[in-house]
């Protein structure tokens, strides 16, 4: 009885309100079928996907691919790179922003700081291809860090050839290209911070650098505590473009990542079932990640994003 | 006690200063390099000024059919799309920011969960594929046209829409679509021109899909094409002998074509997403 008076009512809502539902379809059936088709898709992970006998006719293999993979040795390599690459933009590259929101907050003058902000922002709508364009001639021979290098009689160094270079310019990059941008939501937490809590500081007789680390700090917490988490989520999730742009022949040992690999042989030679396991397998680590990060952050301090 | 306070401040400056320097001035050599002739470019001569300048690495990358064409798909993509966007996402958002919409709440749940569960690539390359869109501009615009979190700031924005504004709309007779468009958009600019950059950026900067998604040379956006001059970036001496570019001024003229855009629109843009547009979004 109750269930048919909430249909019922349903249907009387669309009846009232058709314009609202038409409104809504376009926006529908983008999620459906750029979406929830590939979500639902990613069911060949557990087939021998072939192109011409589709979804619904290639065999079932159950957990073949998965083996697989795992029995691979390369994926070890792929898997590492991933891992230590993910490790370092967050140990690295995670408390940039906060640092940089710190900093801008100190700018007293407001025309300088909007100056400041609209520099910083910049990075971030420019593409990778851009980006890596211009690092290839800053890192290059005849590139500025080079010609710095040789002012001062050192041998010039092939920076984009260098496998031992590879991850550290993926840091600062990422980190230069983002850094701005992602402090907004720093700055925005630390706008609304009460300022009373800084005047009582100051009768107090509290430096700046005192009000810094006792006051806007500690209330940034629960934005750092969500931020987090949700970056934790896309631990695996380095960013194809980035890593595809930066690589060369010789840095490909340390730079090939989950994602550069299922390109490779996903996309280019066609091994779909294969490379959508390595994508599932990325997904549900991610999402396991969080999960876990999440009850361990509500059990430590009691906030989670959920 | 106040030296202390300025020594602070110092530094505090001097590291800000060098970090918007670390932004500026790659760009200040990528335009030097662009202006400045082949022979001072192969000699290293030029640093961050430019040296013996002239327009002949923009003259000659104007005249290239490819970069024409490359920038008509991407000039198309990005308006269309950006329009196309715009249109789908205020829509969407409109009907979940109205309280007498019944299903808001497990709409709102449909499209936050894609942001949690994201299909694998090559599901969304096969779907893509299966919709008989590769190689056609649609591959670089379809499945772009929603962005989930972009629809979450526009419907934080649209709920706060003063609901007198909406009733005296009623009291008048309008129906949702005359309210959304008559009403609730015209208040909502600084949201309008925020997502609309934040798309149009998007659409400008496609890389990746044009990577998976487009095989003809002539459809190629301008992304992949700055970037096709680093894998053609070995010198081969001898080749511009005659004229006054090289690989490198003619790669740092095409950065310039590629970003200009961005650059002229995006600081007239700057003052609306600071605090409130942002806002928003953290609050989900």
């Amino acid at each position: 009885m109750v269930a048919r008076q909430k249909r019922e009512s349903i249907w009387g809502n669309m009846r009232r309100h058709k314009a609202l539902y038409w409104m809504t379809l376009p926006g529908m059936l983008y999620f459906i079928l750029f979406k929830y088709v590939p979500l639902l898709g990613s069911v060949i992970a557990f087939q021998d996907y072939q192109i011409f006998k589709g979804l619904l006719k290639s065999p079932w293999v159950g957990l073949e691919n998965f083996i697989y993979i795992f029995q691979y040795p390369d994926f070890y390599r792929i898997l590492g790179n991933t891992v230590k690459i993910g490790f370092a933009q967050i140990l690295y590259g995670f408390p940039a922003p906060i640092l940089l929101a710190l900093l801008l907050n100190e700018v007293g003058n407001r025309k300088l700081k909007r100056c400041m902000q609209t520099v910083l922002y910049l990075p971030h709508f420019l593409s990778w291809a851009i980006i890596g364009s211009i690092l290839f001639d800053l890192l290059s021979l005849n590139g500025v860090v080079n010609s710095v290098r040789t002012a001062f009689g050192m041998d010039p160094i092939l920076y984009m050839q260098k496998a031992d270079c590879f991850v550290p310019i993926v840091i600062l990059s990422s980190i230069w290209k983002e850094m701005g941008w992602s402090a907004i939501v720093y700055l925005a937490a630390i706008a609304g911070i009460s300022p009373e809590l800084y005047e009582a500081a100051v009768v107090e007789g509290a430096s700046r650098l005192k009000q810094a680390l006792y006051i806007t700090f500690p209330l940034l917490l629960p934005t750092i505590t969500v931020m987090f988490l949700l970056r934790v989520g896309n631990f695996l999730n380095l960013g194809f473009e980035q890593i595809y742009v930066l690589m060369t022949p010789m840095t490909q040992s340390v730079g090939d990542i989950l994602d550069t690999y299922v390109y490779q042989y996903g996309v280019l030679e066609g091994k779909y079932s294969m490379t959508t396991a390595i994508g599932l397998f990325k997904s549900i680590f991610g999402l396991v990640l969080m999960v876990l990060c999440n009850s361990l952050s509500k059990y430590a301090t009691g906030r989670g994003v959920y | 006690m106040w030296k202390r306070l300025n020594l602070g401040k110092v530094f505090v400056y001097a590291l800000l200063i060098v970090i918007a320097l670390s932004m500026l001035l790659p760009f200040v050599r990528v335009v030097s390099l662009s202006i400045s002739s082949r022979v001072p470019v192969e000699r290293n001569y030029v640093k961050f000024l430019p040296k013996e300048i002239t327009m002949d690495s923009y003259r000659h990358v104007m005249a290239e059919k490819r970069i024409w064409q490359s920038m008509g798909v991407t000039i198309f993509v990005t308006v269309f799309g950006t329009i196309l966007s715009i249109v789908v996402t205020s829509l969407m958002a409109y009907a979940v920011s109205r309280k007498e919409f019944k299903p808001r709440r497990g709409v709102m749940i449909f499209v936050l969960l894609t942001m949690v569960f994201q299909a694998p690539v090559i599901p969304f390359f096969l779907t893509v594929k299966s919709l008989r869109l590769l190689n056609t501009v649609w591959a670089l615009i379809l499945p772009l046209v929603v962005n989930a979190f972009n629809l979450v700031i526009m419907r934080s924005f649209f709920e706060e829409t003063p609901e007198a504004l909406i009733d005296s709309g009623r009291i008048d007779g309008c129906g949702d679509a005359r309210l959304l468009f008559a009403i609730v958009l015209p208040t909502a600019k600084p949201v309008l021109a925020t997502i609309s950059l934040f798309y149009a950026v998007s659409y400008w900067n496609i890389f990746y899909n044009a990577l998976m998604f487009i095989y003809d040379q002539a459809l190629q956006p301008l992304q992949i094409i700055v970037r096709s001059y680093v894998e053609t970036s070995v010198e081969t001496p001898g080749v511009y002998l005659d004229v006054n570019y090289n690989n490198t001024t003619l790669q740092m003229a095409t950065i310039i074509v590629a970003t200009l855009p961005i650059l002229l629109v995006y600081p007239f843009l700057q003052k609306y997403f600071t605090a409130g547009v942002m806002v928003g979004a953290v609050k989900e």
